[in-house]
């Protein structure tokens, strides 16, 4: 097992070196001019020249990347374009702000998402199933920013019980609305894998030994069938979080939550290079993470899977 | 339990659509069928830029909630170029002067000054100013400062703001290690002395850049770029706190040397988007709104906001600009065809209802040398197909070109009926949208053909709207990117420039303003209004003509 | 979205067999017809492409051309039955014409993600070895982007427009096609129809393509229908953003942007546009469902 993760973690190396590397080519070719968002209006050639100079951006690509690469690995992210700030510092202040996000949306979409599942699955092709998958389904269909404009809008507008922006002190109720959006949004997609996961159980042989022993219903679908599907949804739900993670930008941007997604848009916008590389490669240790975490969990319910 | 959340929250959206269509249906025809009248009515009515202060004696005491547009890319007087910073930068610092609420220079850190002769200034500077960090307000804090903006080591873009002083080129070739026309004579007295008369000089210390800061707070920092977010001034609030797209503090300086503010200080929340803004001000979390131009009649009509809005004319003046020297806009016919083309009226009238007034020229009604009446290019689309004809273009063979803006919904809310009636004229515009620096830059190098852009007064003098704009010294970054070249209009500002006499100045900026309207070099669209809403405690708010006029020493809260 | 290994099992094996009535294909269309919500997510889909299709003829209004400034901001009516948007254009004509461009993106964006997930995905798993392992690695990376925030830099990189949307959603999408393609291949490559075929002296090219992919196809159609529908509501979220077709092009997402400045006294501006993707994004699923359900045999009673 342990050679297994060590052999895995090493070959996230390459991995990082081309995430690095087709990120900063996309830098690269953005048509934008980095120094007017430094030196302003009206500033004279030579300003602008030197500003040049000092970012290194009249060297040729390979330097540029091996210089930026040189500083990562160092541990210094440099510094933002626009405000000047740390881009290590701008990663530890907004990135909590996300993880808060994505937690309590993923403890929604947990409970909806799985509760909906098992209903659906144990009344498989009844009216319940349908008007449960279809209202999912309609959930799902239903773009983010349009159910955020219409949460904010009943909410804030309307019931004015839910501040409609922004973190305030950071207390739970600002992420409250944020959450149910994001949350609900991937309930469906929960449900959807429970459901599934659940019906392939519900056919296996020890499932119909029990129900046939005349075992009471509850106890084989909540005993019985559930545990054994959860082990399939768990691993599931870990890569569900790792979308959540990094998949709340839109969410973010119309709540005024200043997480790591909207900064990340932010950066990208205003050609921020040295924030766009930053937060990129940060939200892609975090992605490989994730779907490390969900190939050892395979591993680890699948020994076979290893030798593959 | 879940299964009941998930039922109340489909009935709610279910519900929820049901009525916006129904509240749609209902009340947005009365408004919009009266969109010319209300807009006339309201300009009448709605002249307040001051909400009532009388209802008592000021209080001291209070957070004032308010909230900014964007992110700060700095809070360093060198560096802020933006409206947005310019206005926080004046909160924190002082300047030797600043500007009243009409824009008239008043004394601020300089108690006083003299005029020896048309090229000197001697500045009598307040002996009881602070800055944060306890250190005194000196006249060398003066010299540093404004040394500071010349020195290329630092790198401002505001160096034109201290070029015309004595010694100013010298000083940024390196050649001497002072400039000679900043002249310390006693701990509170500066002498500025210019190389040639300039009129404007004095309500050009107001501006940003000129803001004093402390040495000894700028040289902690090896990289004087780290100063941007640690701000040491002299001004009416010191600086707290300030994160990226959340929030900017500052807290009231006791010490202040003109007397503290009334409120205890301000809690900034960074809201980027105005409908947002407008929500959280409803809901009663700010306490100031700067109203976006679709909910002005929705407000401005309802009794309980009414009492507590403000509006006043800004100094913004927004354009078209028409590059000189390429095609197809070389053609002077093309030009003025493109300005009979476009129904400013009708636009601004429907797109920024209350939010603007038409433009006709560059001098905004405000300053001196403005001329109301002026309507050089009324809107005839008969005349513009003529003039199009006569440039060679026909149906077949359509006048196309790119019309580039800065990316923006409020930008383009205006541009498509501009592009949509170009076209009914025999243009065929394309609009394409840039990010706001790659725009600048790309419009500064004069790769636009035609570009949307703006234009606000650094100071309140006509010259200001002429001399950076049109003059052929001034291309590219000046701020004459349409390349306009014209030796007769050159001749005429610098003329300007130099003259002292007030009135025959105002004379020549009007001359000099008429050939710049001959030649189509921009088409002007509209002067922006601005439109503030407080809530009923806050008191004592006024709206100054000069975007960084207001150090907030008049608001109060009831509260 | 999907998981792909819930799909790689899938399909063991269903040899084409040239008597109609026993058809798998025609069978599973049979099962599908008789799904009544994936017929329902047909309608949609019918009547959507119809809608984009007769755009100019059903719009009572030009959607670009038909402004008129003394209109604007005007509430649903019998004149304008969606209402109108700042500059006085029927929203109605908009929303249908919108149709076209979201259509235009779903199909646009996969036949991207397919061609190049076909292919590399084919080229990994026929040939194995270093070319597996190059195109892999590659896969790997891609997968290592949050899908979104990809689309979006490439869609600043290389300007925002219509074809810069095509390819930023198809681009995205590929690494997972390729898996999916590449798990199929490696599945039928020794399988004793290619061996036949091989033996006949058939080249790589014609095994991969008229051996191997047509035996596919059934995992294919399912991840690229439910592909459509993230595509539609991924091009709506760029254009909300800024990145889509350019104004004065009528795009759903573009639509709601604009809108969103006048949430508070023209809401129509945002629901008709809204609920426009709502329909589209569910008929694609529905359809998507039951294909799933008919065509994954694990899902046979």
């Amino acid at each position: 097992m342990i050679k297994y993760l060590i052999r895995r973690i090493i070959m996230l190396i390459p991995v990082m070196i081309g995430v690095s590397l087709v990120t900063f080519s996309l830098i690269y070719i953005v048509p934008g001019d980095a120094v007017e968002v430094i030196v302003g209006e009206r500033a004279s050639e030579e300003i602008r020249e030197k500003a040049i100079e000092e970012l290194g951006l009249n060297k040729p690509f390979h330097q540029q990347y091996l210089s930026y690469m040189s500083n990562v690995l160092k541990g210094n992210l440099g510094k933002s374009y626009i405000n000047n700030k740390s881009i290590k510092e701008s990663i530890m202040e907004r990135f909590p702000i996300t993880f808060k996000l994505t937690l309590y949306s993923f403890a929604i979409s947990v409970i909806v998402g799985i509760f909906v599942g098992v209903v659906s699955a144990v009344k498989q092709n009844t009216v319940i199933d349908s008007i449960v998958r279809g209202t999912t389904l309609l959930g799902v269909s239903t773009p983010v920013m349009f159910s955020s404009l219409l949460i904010i809008y009943i909410f804030g507008v309307w019931l004015k019980v839910m501040p409609v922006s922004g973190i305030g002190d950071g207390s739970i109720k600002y992420f409250l609305l944020p959450s149910l959006v994001l949350g609900l949004n991937s309930a469906v997609f929960t449900a959807r894998l429970t459901r599934s996961c659940m019906l392939e159980v519900i056919r296996q042989d020890y499932i119909r030994t029990a129900r046939s022993k005349g075992i009471a219903e509850k106890i084989v679908i909540f005993k019985h069938a559930m545990r054994n599907a959860m082990i399939p949804i768990s691993t599931n739900l870990i890569m569900s979080f790792g979308y959540l993670l990094t998949g709340s930008v839109i969410t973010e941007t119309i709540f005024g939550l200043p997480g790591l997604g909207s900064e990340t848009v932010r950066a990208v916008f205003q050609r921020d290079i040295p924030a766009v590389m930053g937060y990129f490669l940060f939200q892609a240790v975090i992605f490989v993470t994730f779907n490390l975490l969900v190939d050892i969990s395979y591993a680890l319910i699948n020994p076979r899977i290893r030798f593959n | 339990m879940v299964k009941r959340k998930n039922k109340i929250y489909t009935a709610l959206i279910l519900l929820l659509v049901l009525a916006l269509v129904f509240s749609g249906c209902g009340k947005s025809n009365e408004p919009s069928k009266e969109a010319g009248k209300t807009s006339t009515e309201s300009a009448e009515k709605a002249t307040t830029n001051e909400t009532e202060s009388s209802s008592g004696e000021p209080k001291y005491g209070g957070i004032f909630r308010s909230y900014l547009g964007n992110d700060l890319k700095t809070l360093d007087p060198a560096f802020a170029t933006a409206e947005r910073e310019g206005k926080m930068v004046s909160l924190l610092y002082d300047s030797l002067v600043k500007f009243d609420v009409n824009g008239k220079v008043i004394p601020s850190l300089a108690k006083s000054w003299e005029t020896p002769d048309d090229s000197t200034l001697i500045f009598h500077l307040v002996d009881n100013a602070k800055f944060h960090n306890g250190n005194p307000f000196t006249a060398q804090d003066v010299k540093y400062s404004f040394e500071r903006i010349l020195d290329p080591e630092v790198g401002s873009p505001r160096t034109w703001v201290f070029e015309k002083v004595k010694g100013a080129k010298d000083f940024m070739e390196g050649k001497s290690d002072s400039v000679e026309g900043i002249e310390v004579s006693d701990d509170y007295t500066v002498k500025i002395t210019l190389e040639q008369p300039f009129a404007p000089f004095l309500s050009m210390l107001g501006m940003p850049a000129a803001h004093i800061v402390d040495k000894n707070e700028i040289e902690k920092y090896p990289d004087q770029k780290d100063y941007a977010f640690n701000p040491v001034g002299t001004g009416p609030f010191k600086f707290v706190e300030y994160s990226n797209g959340d929030k900017f503090v500052i807290e009231a300086n006791e010490d202040y040397f003109s007397g503290r503010p009334y409120i205890d200080g301000v809690n900034y929340r960074i809201i980027q988007d105005e409908s947002t803004a407008v929500a959280e001000f409803e809901a009663g979390n700010l306490d100031e709104l700067d109203i976006p131009t679709a909910d002005i009649d929705r407000l401005k009509n309802n009794p309980a906001y009414a009492p507590y809005i403000l509006t006043s004319n800004t100094f913004w003046n927004f354009y078209i600009g028409l590059t000189f020297n390429k095609e197809p806009f070389n053609d002077i016919r093309v030009r003025k065809a493109f300005c009979y083309a476009i129904d400013r009226e009708a636009i601004i009238n429907t797109v920024k209802r209350n939010a603007g007034v038409v433009s006709n020229g560059p001098i905004p009604p405000g300053l001196d040398g403005y001329r109301e009446g002026l309507n050089p290019y009324p809107y005839n689309i008969d005349k513009a197909k003529e003039l199009l004809a006569e440039a060679g273009y026909s149906e077949e063979n359509p006048c196309s070109f790119e019309l580039w803006h800065s990316d923006s919904k409020t930008n383009v809310a205006l541009l498509e009926p501009i592009q949509a009636m170009l076209n009914q004229a025999g243009f065929k515009a394309k609009l394409v949208a840039m990010e706001w620096n790659s725009y600048k830059a790309a419009v500064r190098a004069g790769e636009a053909q035609a570009f949307y852009l703006s234009w606000g007064a650094d100071y309140p003098d006509a010259e200001n709207y002429l001399y950076p704009l049109f003059h052929s010294s001034m291309s590219g970054g000046g701020g004459n990117e349409t390349r306009y070249n014209n030796p007769e209009f050159d001749k005429i500002i610098e003329q300007a420039q130099r003259t002292s006499d007030y009135d025959e100045r105002i004379k020549l900026y009007q001359k000099a303003e008429d050939i710049t309207i001959e030649d189509a070099a921009r088409l002007w669209l509209y002067l922006s209004k601005e439109w503030l809403l407080y809530r009923p405690e806050v008191k004592g708010a006024k709206i100054y003509r000069i975007f960084n006029a207001d150090k907030l020493l008049d608001i109060w809260l009831d509260r | 979205m999907e998981k792909t290994q819930l799909m790689n099992k899938s399909q063991k094996k269903e040899p084409e067999k040239k008597n109609k009535s026993n058809n798998p294909w025609i069978i599973a269309w049979r099962r599908l017809l008789r799904d009544k919500t994936a017929v329902f997510g047909l309608y949609i889909i019918i009547f959507l492409i119809f809608i984009a299709v007769f755009a100019p003829i059903l719009s009572p209004y030009h959607p670009i051309e038909d402004f008129n400034l003394s209109e604007a901001f005007q509430g649903p009516s019998m004149k304008h039955w969606f209402g109108t948007d700042w500059m006085g254009r029927d929203i109605l004509s908009r929303v249908l014409y919108g149709s076209r461009i979201s259509l235009t993106v779903g199909l646009a964006s996969r036949v991207v993600t397919l061609s190049i997930g076909i292919t590399l995905g084919a080229l990994a798993g026929y040939f194995r070895g270093k070319v597996d392992m190059v195109i892999m690695r590659l896969a790997e990376i891609m997968d290592a982007f949050p899908n979104f925030l990809f689309a979006i830099a490439i869609s600043v990189a290389i300007g925002p427009g219509l074809y810069t949307v095509f390819f930023a959603l198809g681009f995205v999408g590929w690494s997972g096609m390729a898996r999916l393609i590449r798990g199929q291949v490696m599945l039928y490559r020794e399988s004793e129809f290619v061996e036949a075929a091989r033996s006949l002296g058939a080249s790589n090219s014609r095994i991969i393509f008229k051996e191997i992919l047509p035996n596919c196809m059934a995992p294919v159609i399912i991840s690229t229908t439910m592909g459509i529908s993230s595509a539609i509501m991924a091009e709506a979220s760029l254009s909300f953003l800024g990145l889509g077709a350019q104004p004065p092009t009528p795009t759903w997402g573009s639509m709601m942007n604009f809108g969103r400045q006048y949430i508070w006294t023209a809401p129509y501006m945002i629901i008709f546009p809204g609920l426009a993707i709502v329909l589209t994004v569910y008929g694609f699923n529905l359809f998507g469902d039951g294909l799933r359900d008919v065509l994954d045999p694990r899902m046979k009673d």
